[in-house]
This record gives structure tokens, C-alpha cells and sequence, in this order.
């Protein structure tokens, strides 16, 4: 099974410029953690030292936001995820 | 369909009227921003000077305000700003729209000019103008606990500190601890001798169908409990944004001319939540976003404030480059407490600095003061000055493109601004679809105005953009009509991305009303567009046109430097290829005007002749 992680702008000095992976996983967790392994240094703006997604990544799955950032979450062939950094300034 | 109404204030005669809204304007307009407009353009004559007594300011609510919907009761200022001399608007938060649609007014609008300082006040179905000469010179804080106190605790005040009396041209309006900040809305308030607006009601809540609107307020609340958004924007409100802007090259540093700050993971949200006291947020909002911060140690020890949100990180970091967080926080303190929008006077304070960098001010101006990158103390003294309208200040009071013409010599080429008005915490050369917005913005340079999610944190509705990549008209017109549909709640920004706009937003606005076409997404969006084409009606209307839809020189002439490099894809190449394309989506003339047609499509043809 593919699935696609996209990498926003922000991260892509970790994936040398690529703007999405290439990954497998029956997860979202598993994805990203596919791609973190693949990336060490785009592993460390994800994830903190308890392999938990940090406070500023907001998951978004084929568009959508993921309910509570739920890593658990299964995705299926072809499916898109998005982690995106916190938005919001005022 | 609810009947609703507003009131009429006239400070010079001291008169009170109330005047039914009629049903179409209602369904054409619903609420909020979208009636503001209506009324503001029907009754302000073109030409007025905004701090006269002709001007007009209006206090807005929208319909659902104090019933309950989370995160729907913001109130609105409207009036012509006397930074632009065009539209202005600005939405502030706390308890006041609640009360004030308790009052059974929708809005009240303000004339005249009162003969002493006053205050309006209401109480037990009352409206009197009252006498302000125990709080006028009061700042913001101390004024609202002495009308809580003549008036009783729970009296919820919108007021104006001393900068709002002296008539800097950037005063906000304060109302608990948020404000309507921007355009100069609280000195038009000021220009009119009002004080405050004092408000001691109950809750009284009238909906069309209460059964469906407390089903629909449920179903809110389960969004809000699955969305990640919320969760992140309860935990740090917009303490950490900077984080994002600094990555992406496009955090402003000294007067927009770099894109990051040097050791920018000083000033990020772990480091201010070591300074947290508390939390607040607005009425009916779980997310509790305000965050509160207190200074322990230092110079600045024992100033407290309600901020910094990221605005005012920013204002207080980027434009001097300083990276001292006790300095942000008790500058956000001192601003806040004087009554100033933070974006103005921070953008004014960076102006001062690169202007004594290249010479064109002196110690002989600044009365003794040197204005070197990364001296805060400085900061804090000037940013005195303005709200007091003393020493250099008095001229930075008037913002940049006014005191740039005072000063004269080469200033202007440094004042930046759009329309008159300063830009916020986003450099518009790394976020051109921002820029474009604070080009095109009907008051001037505000990210609110047209948010560049698609930007900042890519964003993929209604489509992922290349933020470089000046070819997207489509999507800051997008970005500036959803503005308008939100405003028209008045919901929060932020709130729109946590699951229930349109859809229950829509929803809740048909239960509360009774204007079935609310709940059609298609309807709201509409709704949107209409807003912006009176804004854009009424800017025409006082002699605007396609030479105020600019961006500053620096944008188009010079190129953003991130980290001593410059980035070529930033400048701005073609401002005029954009305003056309711009105008050509919007449907307007080749001058940014409405057409006939755009006018008549919209069914606006009853309202602007």
C-alpha cells in the first residue's frame, strides 16, 4: 500500500527540496514515522522525544483535519497526509 | 424572520433614537460587518473629516452574540479611519458584544461630538450620556474598574485610554482585556469627547428556533473537541507563530528588510510560557486563547500583561531586532495601557530606528535619544512618547506616512504602509498572496483582512499556491470574502478552522434569525463578496483608486535578505499584472472600481447609486 506525506515548505530543507514521499503504513503514525526514518532531521520538527506529534504540527488527511492529531488513525492506498505547522497570528 | 433594531446616538444634541432594520437589508446583509456596511455608507456623507464631528463610528455586533454559539460573540468598529482617510474596521473580543445585543440593539451608531468628556451609559433599559471627568486621562485598565465600580460589577466597558483623548492617529478601543485595535478607531472615539461606552444588563437572548440552535451548538462543540486546531490554539493561543514565520524567511526585521531574526529560537513560545500567569479568553469560548504574562526580574520587573499575542511579539522583536522578552511584554503592557494598536506603534518605532541608522534624524530631533538595533529600553521611551503625543513621538503619533511628511528629506521612502496604514507580522515579499491582500485591503495593510493561510502554512482550500508566485488573484479575493462572510457572525478567526464554518456557522446564523438562506454555504460566500464590494464602494466614493492599491517601494525595489542572503523570488515583479488580474476577478474597472454590472449581479444597486 502507497501513501503519499506531503512536506510543507517549511520542512523541505529536510527532504532535500522534495515537496511529498513516497511511503507505507497502515497508520498515519506508521507513515510518518516512515518518512521520519528516511529524514532523521524532519523526524525531530515532528515528533518529540516520546514519539508523540509536537505541539505544532497540525495533521491534515486528504484535506481534512485528523480528529485530535490521532496517529492511530488508518489510512488506506493513495491516501494523502499533510502535517502542517500551526497557523494562526493576530 | 427576528425583528431587529439598532440605536442612534447623537453626542452633540444628546439625543437617542432607535430605528427597525428592515427585512431585506437583513437578508441581503445579516449582521455584523455585513450590516455595518449598509448603514455606515447610507449614512455618512462622502468627504467628512474623520475627526470631525461629522464622521460616524458604529459598534457592531452580529447575531449571534451573548446566545451561546462558541466562539461568536466578537463586536466591530466601523467608522472612516483617520490613518487612511478610508474604510476602517476592527474587531475586538471579551465580554462586550454579549452585553451590548442583550441591550436588544444590534449595534449603535454614533454621532456628533459631545461638548465634555462623556460616556455613554445603559442600565435597566436606560441610555444616558453621562459626564467623563473622573476618567478622562484615566488609562484603560483603571478606567473600566472605576465604572465597574460607580456602575457595578457587571458593567462590561469599551473605553479609550489617554492616547485616544490626545488624538493619536492609531488608538484602539479596549474592552476587558482585548481590543478593536487597528485604523484609528479609538481616535475617532476620542475625537468625539466619548470616553466609553458602559453597558450593566442580563442575559436576554431572543433565536428564532432555540430547539434546532441548541442541537447546532452541540454539534460545535464536537467539532471543536476533534480538531487539532483548537487544541493547539487553546495550549498557546499565537505565542508560537513565530516559530513558523522565522522558518519560512518572512518574520520583518528592522523595517521590513530581512526575513528572520538572528537566534529567533529565543523568542519562541516555550520561552514566553515561562512568563505565563494566566489564561482568558471571550465570552462563550472554550479555547481560553489569551495568555497572560508577567515580568519577575530585570528592568522591566512587575509589568503585566494580557499579551504579547504574536502581533505584538513581533512589534516589539522584528523592528528594532531585539530578542528580550521582558521588553515585549512590558512595551505590550505600556501600549495596551495608553490605548495604541501594537502593529502601528512597533512599525513606527522601526521606522525611527532605520531612519536615525541612515542619518535622516539625529539625537537633535529624538531630544537626546539614540535609536541603535537592539536597545529596547529606547523602544519603551518612544513608544511612551507617542501615547502621550510628547517629544519625537508627538510626530510618530500621526503614523509613518504623515510623520514621514513632516520630517521630509527621504523619509517617506522608509514609511511603510498601505493606504496609510502598517503592515502586520508577515513580510509580504516571502507571502505575496498576504502582500497582495494588504495591497488590496479596503483599510489599508491588514493580514486579517485576507489571512494568507495558503502561505503560511500551505494551506491547500482553495488550492495549494506557490507563496512566491504572483499569478493567484483568485485565492486573495478567496481569502478576503470568507473574512467578510465570518465578520458577519461575528465569529472569531481563528475559530474558522475548527470544523464548523460554513456548514453549523451557516446553520446556527438561519436558527438564530430566521433567514432560511443562511444555512446555503453558496448564500454566505455571496454575503462575503457583497462586504467587500461596499468597502470597495465606499473607498471610490471618498476618491480611492487603483493608485492606493500599492504595496512600499521596498517591496518592488529591494529584495527580502534571510540570513544575509537575498531571496530573488521575493521581490515583487509586477504589481500592476497582479491589480489587473485582481480587478478582473473581482469585476471591477481597470481603476478598482465596481462595475455597473458587479453592482447589479450582487443586487447592491438599491444601496450604491
Amino acid at each position: 500500500m502507497s501513501v503519499k506525506v506531503l512536506i510543507a515548505e517549511a520542512f523541505q530543507s529536510s527532504t532535500n527540496g522534495s515537496d511529498s514521499l513516497e511511503v507505507k503504513g497502515s497508520t498515519i503514525g506508521e507513515c510518518l514515522k516512515e518518512a521520519a526514518a528516511r529524514y532523521p532531521s524532519l523526524g525531530k520538527m515532528w515528533f518529540d522525544q516520546e514519539g508523540n506529534i509536537v505541539h505544532y504540527i497540525i495533521l491534515f488527511l486528504n484535506g481534512n483535519n485528523v480528529p485530535k492529531n490521532d496517529l492511530n488513525q488508518k489510512v488506506k492506498d493513495n491516501d494523502e497526509i499533510y502535517p502542517v505547522l500551526m497557523i494562526g497570528g493576530g | 424572520m427576528m425583528q431587529y433594531k439598532f440605536l442612534k446616538v447623537d453626542l452633540t444634541t444628546g439625543e437617542f433614537k432607535t430605528e427597525n432594520i428592515d427585512e431585506r437589508i437583513l437578508t441581503d446583509f445579516i449582521g455584523g460587518r455585513g450590516l455595518g456596511n449598509y448603514y455606515l455608507y447610507r449614512d455618512l456623507e462622502a468627504g467628512v473629516d474623520p475627526l470631525g464631528e461629522k464622521n460616524k463610528l458604529l459598534l457592531l455586533t452580529g447575531p449571534l452574540a451573548g446566545t451561546g454559539a462558541l466562539s461568536s460573540s466578537r463586536w466591530m468598529a466601523m467608522t472612516k479611519s483617520p490613518l487612511t482617510g478610508g474604510f476602517a474596521k476592527a474587531v475586538g473580543g471579551a465580554d462586550f458584544a454579549a452585553w451590548l445585543a442583550w441591550t436588544g440593539y444590534s449595534f449603535i451608531e454614533i454621532s456628533g461630538k459631545a461638548k465634555k468628556p462623556s460616556y455613554i451609559h445603559y442600565q435597566d433599559g436606560s441610555w444616558r450620556i453621562l459626564d467623563a471627568a473622573e476618567i478622562w486621562g484615566k488609562e484603560v485598565s483603571q478606567t473600566q474598574e472605576i465604572l465597574q465600580q460607580k456602575h457595578g460589577k457587571d458593567t462590561r466597558v469599551a473605553c479609550i485610554g489617554p492616547a485616544g483623548e490626545k488624538l493619536v492617529r492609531f488608538a484602539s478601543i479596549f474592552s476587558d482585556r482585548r481590543s478593536a485595535s487597528r485604523c484609528g478607531v479609538g481616535t475617532v472615539m476620542g475625537s468625539k469627547n466619548l470616553k466609553a461606552v458602559a453597558i450593566n444588563t442580563k442575559r436576554n437572548v431572543q433565536l428564532h428556533d432555540a430547539e434546532t440552535f441548541r442541537k447546532l451548538i452541540k454539534e460545535q462543540s464536537a467539532a471543536y473537541q476533534n480538531s487539532p486546531g483548537f487544541k493547539s490554539h487553546s495550549e498557546w493561543g499565537t505565542t508560537d507563530t513565530q516559530r513558523t514565520t522565522n522558518m519560512l524567511g518572512i518574520y520583518p526585521v528592522k523595517n521590513f528588510r530581512y526575513g528572520r531574526q538572528e537566534n529567533y529560537e529565543s523568542i519562541l513560545g516555550p520561552e514566553y510560557r515561562k512568563l505565563r500567569t494566566g489564561e482568558f479568553g471571550c465570552y462563550a469560548c472554550p479555547a481560553r486563547c489569551g495568555k497572560a504574562h508577567t515580568v519577575t526580574s530585570g528592568p522591566y520587573a512587575g509589568y503585566k500583561s494580557d499579551g504579547p499575542e504574536y502581533e505584538s511579539i513581533w512589534c516589539f522583536t522584528g523592528p528594532i531586532a531585539s530578542n528580550n522578552i521582558e521588553a515585549s511584554i512590558a512595551a505590550d503592557s505600556l501600549c495596551d495601557e495608553m490605548g495604541i494598536d501594537t502593529i502601528t506603534a512597533g512599525n513606527c518605532v522601526g521606522f525611527a530606528f532605520e531612519l536615525f541608522e541612515k542619518g535622516i534624524i539625529t539625537k537633535a530631533d529624538t531630544g537626546g535619544l539614540e535609536l541603535k538595533y537592539g536597545d529596547h529600553a529606547a523602544m519603551m521611551t518612544l513608544l511612551k512618547q507617542m501615547g502621550h503625543r510628547e517629544g519625537f513621538g508627538n510626530i510618530l503619533a500621526e503614523g509613518t506616512r504623515r510623520a514621514a511628511e513632516i520630517i521630509g528629506k527621504d523619509a517617506s521612502k522608509y514609511a511603510i504602509h498601505c493606504k496609510g496604514m502598517e503592515p502586520p507580522a508577515y513580510e509580504p515579499r516571502g507571502a505575496k498572496n498576504m502582500g497582495f491582500n494588504y495591497a488590496t485591503s479596503n483599510v489599508g495593510a491588514s493580514h486579517v483582512y485576507g489571512y494568507g493561510a495558503q502561505d503560511v502554512w500551505g494551506a491547500p482550500f482553495p488550492r495549494k499556491v506557490n507563496r512566491f508566485d504572483e499569478g493567484n488573484a483568485d485565492v486573495v479575493v478567496y481569502n478576503q470574502d470568507r473574512a467578510a462572510m465570518n465578520e458577519v457572525g461575528i465569529i472569531c478567526s481563528f475559530s474558522a478552522g475548527w470544523g464548523w464554518v460554513p456548514e453549523i456557522f451557516g446553520k446556527l446564523l438561519a436558527a438564530a434569525t430566521g433567514i432560511p438562506q443562511c444555512a446555503d454555504p453558496e448564500y454566505l460566500a455571496k454575503v462575503g463578496t457583497r462586504i467587500l464590494n461596499m468597502e470597495r464602494a465606499f473607498n471610490v466614493r471618498e476618491g480611492f483608486g487603483r493608485k492606493d492599491d500599492f504595496l512600499p517601494e521596498r517591496m518592488l525595489k529591494e529584495n527580502l535578505i534571510v540570513d544575509g542572503v537575498p531571496v530573488e523570488a521575493a521581490r515583487v515583479r509586477d504589481m500592476d499584472g497582479f491589480l489587473d488580474r485582481y480587478y478582473d476577478v473581482r469585476g471591477w474597472t481597470s481603476n478598482g472600481a465596481p462595475t455597473a454590472a458587479k453592482i447589479k449581479e450582487l443586487g447592491l444597486d438599491y444601496v450604491i447609486k
